[in-house]
């Protein structure tokens, strides 16, 4: 009755597991990516003049408001990155709007995407629904989860098309060096591939390491699709805004996906942006420095459930990703099991790749009594053991 | 409006006229539907070759982003302390020791008569319009009522000032026809008195020739890219020509 192309297709095991959650009563979550915070105030009040001023209710053109993209370039330029506002910036409804957008300009079907391993959930899907096939490279726990290239060359066939992965990755807060990037880019040129580098972590590094992205090499400014989200950074996952930046000739060709699909970011949201990049950064600052303080709760935590896990520190992010260190059959089994027997979410790593199996991923975005209770939780269940 | 807005606002402009009076910086203004940053900021680096520049940040330019610009503060916030403060840092400013040479403001409208009410703040040594679209157009009704925002924008420029005038933009050219003011042009048009032609651009920037009035030609590049920043890049060398020979620094 339905399409084959979503046979396979599935809901994020992410939010079935929230789902799941929330129908046992007194659960706690440290599962989905979700910042407590509100969105700061300055960006709703600078929303509420825009309504107020009936400037949200119609459509804005479909890369976005003039303002915001500009906003967005000079963003970009303070941070090494020159692109045309007119022609090489579309304002997204979040990012992973523009990843399918991207995904579903670039695929032919059966063409395939290349994603370290483990990576976000919801790659997966994205590029299935675009018609191509996901073909997972594993990164090397051992090296801080970092690239193997020769696994990567391995992987590549006549069929790949392009290289999806997240810098910071989600799940397990590595920020990849300048040179793994460097070489994952000379690789990418090597067998013509496109490189989409979905940076939504990047505000949040607490390494003394410049952050770098290959979107600040003008050598591959036709080769590089740069995501941004304003979801994690400005507390905004319920706006769905963010944006993506490449060279001209490619944006052009995403432009017609994105139009398609939702005609434009919506507008209310881009004002929300506008606000976020004006005015917002002392929040983005405050949030840093909470989440830091959370990551220190969480791993000191941790340490002291070593039995039951052993985990690297995050530079980045606010996930830790240990590895389950009691005996259980797969991650997805043991995130249920927590669930049900102590009330704790808890995203099983099978979720992000096959080498994600025997792990699970914590977010510490979630707020300082929800971690301490439900690290109170995994220490009685590890007694129990 | 609030009462702490419209007291803060009141004070705010009362201190940034304050300022503009004790300093006399040369003023340039940057106004038009879109690129106005773009060309705010290509404008503050190449005057800031010869002159101290303040340039206003983001997007400060409305009611209350404009005369924050010129002295110098930040957002106040929504609490009274937050902009008592940031207004004695605004008095400070106004009334201390010499400030910058020149100061580049952004003009925006979105409803008629806002430039009425900005341009009680001041006005400029030199004028730049980017263009004239139909952005927050429903607020005016037509691009006439909407043109006329710029009309009065020009007509307040000093006597020996200049009017900087996008030529790839007819709706900005016919606007001063009705205004008794000096104008120079830029765009790429061949009419253009600041005109960039020979357009390239490679992985590190857009290259072109400038052609300017009683300059020869000249090869430029710039490390961004698209039609917005040649604009600026012609826009900033006609004002910094007329800065130059205008305005001596002192």
């Amino acid at each position: 009755m339905f399409a084959q192309r979503i046979q396979n297709i599935r809901v994020s095991p992410i939010k079935q597991i929230e789902l799941a959650a929330s129908k046992i009563p007194n659960s706690v979550s440290l599962a989905q990516g979700i910042p407590s915070f509100d969105t700061p105030e300055s960006i709703k009040e600078r929303v509420m003049g825009e309504i107020r001023a009936g400037r949200v209710s119609k459509y804005s053109l479909a890369p976005g408001t003039i303002e915001l993209r500009e906003a967005i370039a000079h963003d970009l330029a303070r941070n090494g990155m020159h692109y045309d506002w007119e022609t090489e910036i579309i304002v997204t409804a979040g990012a992973i709007e523009g990843i399918t957008a991207t995904l579903a300009s670039l695929l032919n079907e059966g063409d395939e995407v290349l994603l370290p391993s483990p990576t976000y959930t919801s790659y997966q899907e994205a590029i299935k629904i675009s018609g191509g096939v996901p073909v997972f490279v594993p990164l090397v726990e051992d090296h801080r989860w970092g690239f193997n290239f020769e696994a990567f060359e391995k992987a590549i066939t006549q069929k790949t098309r392009a290289i999806l992965f997240c810098n910071p990755n989600n799940p397990t807060g590595t920020i990849y060096t300048a040179e793994q990037l460097q070489q994952l880019a000379e690789l990418a040129e090597k067998y013509n591939l496109y490189v989409l580098s979905d940076e939504v972590y990047k505000d949040f590094i607490y390494t003394d390491t410049p952050y770098l992205t290959l979107a600040q090499k003008p050598r591959y400014r036709k080769r590089v699709i740069r995501i941004f989200s304003f979801s994690k950074a400005y507390a905004m996952t319920g706006w769905r805004v963010g944006y993506i930046h490449s060279d001209a000739s490619v944006i052009a060709e995403i432009l017609k996906v994105h139009d398609t699909l939702i005609t434009c970011a919506p507008v209310v949201s881009q004002y929300a942006a506008l606000g976020a990049l004006e005015n917002a950064q002392e929040d983005v600052a405050r949030f840093k420095k909470t989440y830091q303080h959370r990551r220190k709760i969480l791993c000191e935590r941790l340490d002291g459930m070593d039995t039951l896990f052993s985990y690297q520190v995050p530079d980045s992010s606010y996930f830790v990703f240990p590895k389950i260190n009691v005996a259980h059959d797969t991650s997805w089994n043991f995130a249920f099991t927590l669930l049900e027997k102590i009330g704790v979410a808890l995203v099983p790593g099978s979720a992000f790749g096959p080498e994600g199996e025997g792990h699970v991923r914590m977010s510490f975005g979630r707020d300082e009594a929800d971690i301490n209770e439900a690290c109170d939780r995994l220490e009685k269940y590890m007694q129990t053991l | 409006m609030s009462f702490l807005k419209r007291s803060v606002q009141y004070c705010l402009f009362a201190i940034a006229k304050l300022s503009l009076a004790h300093h006399e910086p040369y003023v340039v203004v940057v106004s038009g539907s879109t690129n106005r940053q773009t060309v705010k900021e290509a404008i503050g680096k190449k005057l800031g070759e010869a002159f101290t520049v303040r340039v206003s940040p983001k997007n400060f330019n409305a009611e209350l982003g404009v005369p924050m610009s010129i002295v110098d503060i930040p957002s106040g916030g929504g609490s009274f302390l937050g902009w008592f403060s940031v207004l004695i840092r605004a008095l400070r400013y106004a009334i201390g020791g010499k400030r910058e040479d020149v100061c580049i403001a952004e003009f925006a409208v979105s409803r008629p008569r806002d430039m009425r009410y900005l341009l009680r703040l001041l006005r400029p040594d030199c004028v730049v319009l980017t263009d004239l679209t139909s952005e927050y157009l429903s607020a005016f009704g037509t691009l006439e009522t909407k043109a006329k925002e710029y009309e009065d924008l020009l007509m307040r420029i000093k006597a020996n000032g200049l009017a900087v005038l996008n030529q790839d933009d007819a709706r900005i050219c016919a606007l001063h026809a009705g205004v008794s003011v000096v104008k120079t042009t830029y765009g790429l048009a061949g009419d253009a008195l600041y005109r960039a032609n020979h357009i390239t651009s490679n992985e590190h920037g857009t290259s072109f020739y400038v052609h300017a009035p009683g300059l020869p030609v000249q090869h430029a590049h710039i490390i961004s890219f698209g039609k917005s920043a040649i604009y600026a890049y012609l826009a900033a060398e006609a004002v910094a020509t007329h800065a130059t020979t205008h305005w001596k620094k002192t």
